[in-house]
């Protein structure tokens, strides 16, 4: 990766005389937002494709358990002697995997990479807040990601008891392979991944609410701003909760207490002296997490989605206002609804229903985005680029898997439907997909402002068609089987003869998901090759409004050589009746300012009421903070 | 370039950055090193080893990438020069988008002829299974409206609205009546599906029906069990400390509970003198490792030598002792926790002499079931798909579901044309290694009788003098006193 | 280097200075932590108790001494803040330092109370099933003690400023974080200690 950046930035010295910087400073401990944002972005990758050929593997598994493939062997060594994969390592890979999309890939590698490569560049900040917290960041991630790599190696084999870890499974060291070493290391990574996680969030907050350059008021940011700081705040709001849940399971593990443990007999060692621990409370602080945790990873793929959609149908994102609002409305309603994920735990019936209302009320905000990304596109002059198709793949993967978050959502079908496939489908469409179709569109639109080059776009669209097919090939006959009972989780299907029905289809998903796993070199192959060689990129390749498109395409520290530009509207003006072009960039003034609309691009107030409203607002704020601090 | 690094690390040392650098490194190097010792040794190397027709299809696929990227680069050149475009991506796109909703559609349809019937639509096996269906008919209905329309309208508009040069498009940011509709009318069917939710599931779970008859359904790492209360229609105590080989279920019986405890007594004095007699074993272990670890012996037996070695660390290190003393403790509160069960006469009260542990469930049509769960280790979930039922299985928590199943499995039998169908009990919470193998026959029979035949044919717990013990072979469970595996005390 | 560039920054851009704000935040984030363990803790009681497993036992007293310790040394934080802001900056240097040596102090007197703890029969390590409220107690705590270590880390950085003359009248930053947060661990203390006094 650094060697990569050295090319674009080969100049850049002449601009910026005053300090070389050494190498490591530059490369490796780099303090630099647009730096560390590659390294979130290649780390990410990197784990993206660990998780990949993971799930490979396993699907292999599941079509084909009576093969033998001679490369799981090769992969894997001991757990797949002669081909065939052991049940225990199966669960761990599927852990491992869904812990590394989960939170390497979809919550580092798209947040961390793109709220740091788009907070100061679209709000006009020099850098992060704290750059040396914003590196600090970084590494821990990559610590992170060191540790639970290592963990795949371990001789016990790595954590195995699903991504949500639940104990008794997980805190007993003789309950199974995978939870010895392999899980405590699981839960150091996971610690580092905490840290890293709020250390990322507390500057992405502080960035976005303290360092907006000169006009732009929070009406004016771009809905990415507004995704990744919603995203921010659940993370400082939900993350910790999941450190305490891991602290009282490493001390359950290793100091012998029993804040999960009670009445265990466990086979080969006899009845455990644990009692009064409660295995639920676990999964109350987990989900407590666990939900914004989706839109955590979400978010920020429909903050992006806006910003590619408006952009590239040439129009105003069509409702501003109601977006932000329903961004901020599942932002609070995801942490009252946790108790979805464990309707039938056996807790009192009537929390039940509390949780089943509370989760249907997301349908609402949920709803309101689709409707409005529709409306973008309604009248748009669409430019399908590779970006713009993944924001529309993103669109469909939303659709498909959120409707189905209504039956979830409905505690009493959830009673049949719980960790069937029918769950797996739904997270795999609404999350999994989404989510990747949302960082690949980022990738695609911004690669010319990270690497100051262009990414190749024929091999985009086929890259694009090929996984949004597949994809779909993969998750959707996940529904049919889910809802005709098969459980999810499960090492092989062919020992319940009812489900010998759905083996062409198992095998059918698996070819697909080979098929669209070995796409993802088509990609790989183009971000590579673009970096070094890709077309060189122009100023403003997308013909964007948004402030990062004015910074020249060479990096610089501070992002803009001279002042810091001032912005004089809204993110969304396109195809503006008044005016030639169809775009007319936030950092442009208004030549006359005759007509007046000076619109903000997503509503008709008139601009200087409801900047000075907000003012007045933001002011209150600050006074209070620092009235409460004593910093007055 | 080289000559930079050098000049930079040295200008770095004096910097704070540096030290942040160290800070950040050590605890990695300090993982790495540990790591060393537990991750795997690598296979020998060797090339025979490897899929190399799979290597070779990767190699293929690759250049197959590199030459199509090729093939296109030439095409962009091609552009270049002759400043036409050779495929238009908006123009393509369009067509594409929409073979892609008609393949859709087309699939859909397929998938719902083919494997239609065996999604849940219409053939529940219980009574409250009906209302669980009805609710999913109605959420299908909306949903599918939904669906169908939104994603239509999003490929229709892909074609319909893509790119031309010179045209404008609608500036159109802000319609506040169409906002309020979509925001209103969605949350007026959720309201419906919500309150209807709120019945049906509230109906499911109200409480245990009075009438139920009970059944207990015990989960263990990897299978389940069903006790019934045999003749005298009153269930066993029963608690985790009094499992044991005989005893899978931990019931109150006096016979094998005390037997556990003379067992676990043994243990007790075992561990003891293990424990008295560390030292020498310790030496005994090291002497064993130092007269193993010549010659070739290491690499030649690996694993014996790992074994020793082992050994002889733990023994060295003091592992193996608190191990012992650990496993002491755990042992004497077993015991002391089993004794003061055992003084009470309203646990051991003979009840659960007569309770039939079996190995499937059998139910009749009509009656109405309340099942009570527990688990032994981790968390299990009891899933019925056939009747609508799922209650997760969590040990130390006493959870519990109840159903009316209201057609045999013979009527199944029939209405799905399949002569071996049965109905199965699965788990549905990851639970180890064999949790794909986890599940229990149901066989709902048609009448009182059928069921009281085969209820004579299982055994009681304890049973009549003359019967064989009625404690399954693949239970699992070992016998208490095997679970300790001693180590040998002498090696010498 | 860039932090050259960093302190370059125009300064209208803000409002309040990054650190501050940053730190902020940081409250809040493990404000949740200790949400989450005293929900665990309210929720969790009933259960054990109901299986005869939540041992009533007093806290050590030590854990009062350090409530304590924590407002005195909040006020000397408070004097030395001040001493600061006016510029009196050998003041600053003596509160400042005995904040940190009540830090170390209350450090002590954790470790005293664990003490105490074990004394009585609950142990910090495989402890009797029986005392899950002690596991609570010592993992409140324990988690609280890293919080103040980091305290005191913090501290003894300002403390080398201020004796290198770095925290003066125009130099306020670090003294003021220092300040805010040696307040919080000092509350979230008193607040843990009131809550496991009433509660347990
Ligand atoms: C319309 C809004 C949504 C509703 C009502 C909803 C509801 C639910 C419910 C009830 C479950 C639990 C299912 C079960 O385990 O039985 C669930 C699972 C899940 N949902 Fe959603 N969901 C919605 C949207 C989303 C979104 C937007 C995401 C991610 C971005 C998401 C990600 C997940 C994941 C990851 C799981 C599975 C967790 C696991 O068990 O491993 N959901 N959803
Ligand atoms: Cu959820
Ligand atoms: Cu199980």
């Amino acid at each position: 990766m650094s060697t990569a950046a050295l090319h674009t930035d080969h100049h850049h010295d002449h601009d910026h005389h005053e300090h070389k910087e050494s190498f490591i400073s530059k490369y490796v401990f780099s303090m630099d937002h647009k730096m560390i944002s590659k390294q979130f972005l290649i780390t990410g990758i990197v784990m993206g494709i660990v998780g990949l050929v993971m799930s490979l593997l396993f699907r292999m598994q599941l079509a084909w358990p009576d093969e033998k493939f001679g490369i799981m062997e090769m992969l894997l060594g001991k757990w797949a002697q002669d081909g065939k994969l052991d049940p225990n390592f199966y669960m761990g890979l599927v852990t491992i995997h869904g812990t590394i999309m989960v939170f390497y890939v979809l919550t580092a590698g798209l947040s961390g990479t793109f709220s740091n490569l788009l907070i100061p560049l679209q709000v006009g900040a020099r850098d992060m807040a704290s750059p040396f917290l914003n590196m600090l960041s970084y590494w821990f991630f990559f610590m992170s990601s060191v540790v639970l790599l290592i963990s795949v190696g371990v001789e016990t084999g790595p954590a195995s008891a699903g991504w949500t870890v639940y104990p008794p499974l997980s805190a007993l060291e003789k309950a199974m392979p995978g939870s010895g070493l392999g899980m405590t290391l699981w839960l150091v990574a996971i610690i580092l991944f905490i840290v890293s996680a709020l250390l990322g969030g507390i500057n992405y907050i502080s960035t976005v609410l303290n360092m907006r350059t000169k006009g732009m008021s929070m009406n004016r940011m771009p809905l990415t701003i507004w995704a990744f700081f919603f995203t921010a705040v659940l993370g400082l709001l939900s993350f910790p909760v999941l450190l305490g849940a891991g602290l009282f399971l490493v001390f359950d593990r290793s100091f012998g207490t029993s804040f999960y443990l009670s009445d265990i007999y466990l086979e080969g060692v006899g009845a455990m002296e644990n009692i009064g621990g409660s295995p639920v409370l676990y999964q109350h602080l987990f989900w407590f997490l666990g939900h914004p945790e989706v839109y955590i990873i979400l978010m920020p793929a429909l903050g992006i989605t806006s910003e590619v959609i408006s952009t590239n149908a040439r129009k105003p994102i069509f409702g501003y206002t109601a977006m932000v609002i329903s961004l901020m409305g599942i932002s609070f309603l995801s942490f009252i609804v946790w108790g979805h994920h464990m309707f039938i735990t056996g807790m009192n019936p009537f929390l039940g229903s509390v949780f089943m209302i509370l989760t249907l009320i997301i349908a609402v905000p949920s709803a309101v985005k689709v409707f409005n990304y529709l409306t973008t596109l309604w009248k748009g002059n669409l430019r399908f680029t590779p970006a713009m198709l993944f924001s529309i793949g993103l669109v469909s993967f939303f659709i498909s898997g959120g409707l189905t978050g209504i039956y979830l959502g409905n505690a009493a079908l959830d009673i049949q439907l719980h960790d069937s496939y029918f769950v797996v489908a739904h997270f795999h469409l609404v999350m999994g997909s989404s989510a990747i179709f949302g960082m690949f569109a980022g990738i695609y639109h911004w690669f010319p402002r990270m690497y100051g080059r262009m990414l190749n776009n024929t091999l985009g669209q086929f890259h694009f068609w090929i996984t949004f097919i597949t994809a779909y090939l993969v998750f959707f006959p996940m529904h049919f089987m889910g809802l005709a009972g098969v459980p999810r989780r499960y090492y092989m299907f062919t020992l319940v003869k009812e489900f010998d029905v759905w083996m062409d289809v198992n095998k059918m998903m698996t070819i697909a998901a080979i098929v669209g796993g070995a796409a993802q070199l088509l990609f790989l192959w183009n971000f590579f090759y673009s970096i070094f060689r890709g077309k060189k990129a122009e100023q403003n390749p997308w013909q964007s409004n948004t402030l990062e498109w004015s910074a020249p395409v060479k990096h610089v520290h501070g992002n803009w050589p001279g002042a810091i530009p001032e912005v004089y509207r809204g993110p969304y003006e396109y195809s503006r009746p008044d005016r030639e072009d169809d775009y007319f960039p936030q950092y442009v003034p208004d030549e006359s300012d005759s007509v007046g609309t000076g619109g903000d691009g997503h509503g008709s107030a008139p601009k200087r009421k409801s900047t000075k409203k907000e003012e007045v607002a933001e002011n209150v704020m600050f006074a209070a903070i620092k009235r409460v601090f004593g910093w007055s | 370039m080289k000559n930079n690094h050098l000049s930079g690390i040295a200008a770095l040392a004096s910097k704070k950055m540096f030290s942040a650098m160290l800070l950040l490194a050590l605890p990695f190097f300090a993982i790495a090193q540990t790591a060393t010792d537990v991750v795997q040794p690598p296979k020998e190397f060797s090339l025979a080893n490897w899929d190399w027709e799979f290597i070779s299809y990767c190699t293929l696929a690759v250049l197959l990438i590199l030459i199509v990227a090729r093939a296109f680069d030439i095409g962009s050149l091609t552009e270049k020069i002759t400043g036409k475009k050779v495929v238009n991506w908006n123009s393509t796109n369009r067509w594409v988008a929409i073979i892609f909703l008609v393949a859709s559609v087309a699939g859909i349809w397929y998938e719902m002829i083919y494997h239609g019937k065996y999604v849940m639509i219409g053939d529940s096996y219980s009574e409250h299974g009906e209302t669980i269906d009805s609710m999913f008919n109605w959420t299908f209905g909306f949903t599918f409206v939904v669906f169908a329309i939104t994603e239509a309208l999003l490929f229709y508009f892909m074609f319909k609205y893509r790119y031309r040069d010179g045209q404008k498009a609608h500036y159109y940011f802000h319609n506040n009546k169409l906002e309020l509709i979509w925001t209103v009318v969605p949350a007026i069917v959720l309201t419906f599906l919500v309150l209807r939710g709120f019945n049906t599931w509230s109906k499911i779970t109200a409480e245990k029906p009075k009438d139920a008859q009970e059944i207990e359904v015990f989960a263990y790492q990897f299978g389940w069990k069903a006790r019934y209360a045999g003749a005298d229609n009153k269930f066993g105590q029963s608690h985790f400390t009094f499992i044991s080989g005989k005893n899978p279920l931990g019931l109150a019986v006096q016979d094998h509970v005390d037997s556990l405890l003379v067992d676990l007594k043994k243990d007790t004095a075992l561990l003891n003198l293990q424990i008295a007699s560390a030292d020498d074993s310790a030496k005994a272990w090291k002497a064993a490792f130092v007269k193993f670890n010549t010659g070739s012996n290491a690499t030649a037996y690996p694993a014996v030598f790992k074994e020793l070695k082992t050994k002889m660390e733990d023994a060295e290190s003091g592992a193996y002792v608190r191990q012992l003393k650990k496993d002491l403790r755990r042992k004497n509160t077993t015991i002391t926790r089993i004794s003061t069960y055992r003084k009470d006469d309203k646990v051991f009260n003979n009840a659960g002499n007569d309770d039939k542990i079996t190995t499937e469930i059998v139910l009749v049509k009509g009656k109405s079931y309340t099942f009570n769960f527990r688990a032994r280790d981790v968390i299990h979930s009891a899933w019925f798909p056939d009747f609508r039922g799922q209650m997760n299985v969590v040990p130390g928590m006493a959870t519990w579901f109840s159903f009316v199943p209201n057609k045999t499995t013979e009527e199944a039998r029939v209405e799905k044309n399949n002569k071996d169908f049965e109905f199965y009990l699965y788990c549905n919470k990851i639970c180890g290694g064999a949790h794909y193998n986890m599940k229990i026959k149901i066989t709902v029979v048609g009448s009182e009788a059928e069921y009281n035949t085969w209820m004579a044919s299982q055994v009681p717990f304890v049973a009549p003098p003359a019967a064989p013990a009625p404690a399954e072979g693949d239970s699992g469970a070992k016998d208490s006193s095997a679970v300790v595996k001693p180590n040998a005390v002498t090696i010498r | 280097m860039n932090t050259k560039v960093a302190s370059k920054r125009p300064k209208e851009n803000y409002r309040i200075e990054p650190m501050r704000f940053n730190l902020v935040l940081m409250i809040i984030a493990s404000c949740m932590l200790f949400a989450a363990f005293v929900s665990a803790y309210i929720v969790h009681m009933p259960d054990a108790a109901a299986k005869n497993t939540w041992t009533k036992f007093d806290l050590p007293i030590q854990f009062m001494y350090s409530a304590i310790v924590a407002v005195i040394s909040s006020i000397t934080i408070y004097l030395a803040n001040r001493a600061a802001k006016n510029d009196e900056l050998s003041a600053n240097k003596a509160f400042l330092s005995a904040t940190w040596i009540l830090g170390i102090l209350f450090c002590v007197l954790q470790y005293l109370g664990w003490k105490n703890m074990i004394s009585m029969g609950l142990m910090p390590v495989n402890a009797n099933p029986e005392d899950i409220s002690a596991s609570y107690v010592y993992a409140i705590s324990l988690v609280h003690l890293l919080h103040v270590l980091g305290g005191i880390i913090l501290l003894t950085v300002t403390l080398t400023k201020a004796f290198r003359f770095q925290v003066h009248k125009k130099e306020l930053t670090l003294m003021k974080v220092t300040h805010t947060y040696w307040h919080f661990v000092g509350l979230l203390w008193i607040y843990l200690y009131l809550f496991l006094y009433f509660a347990g």
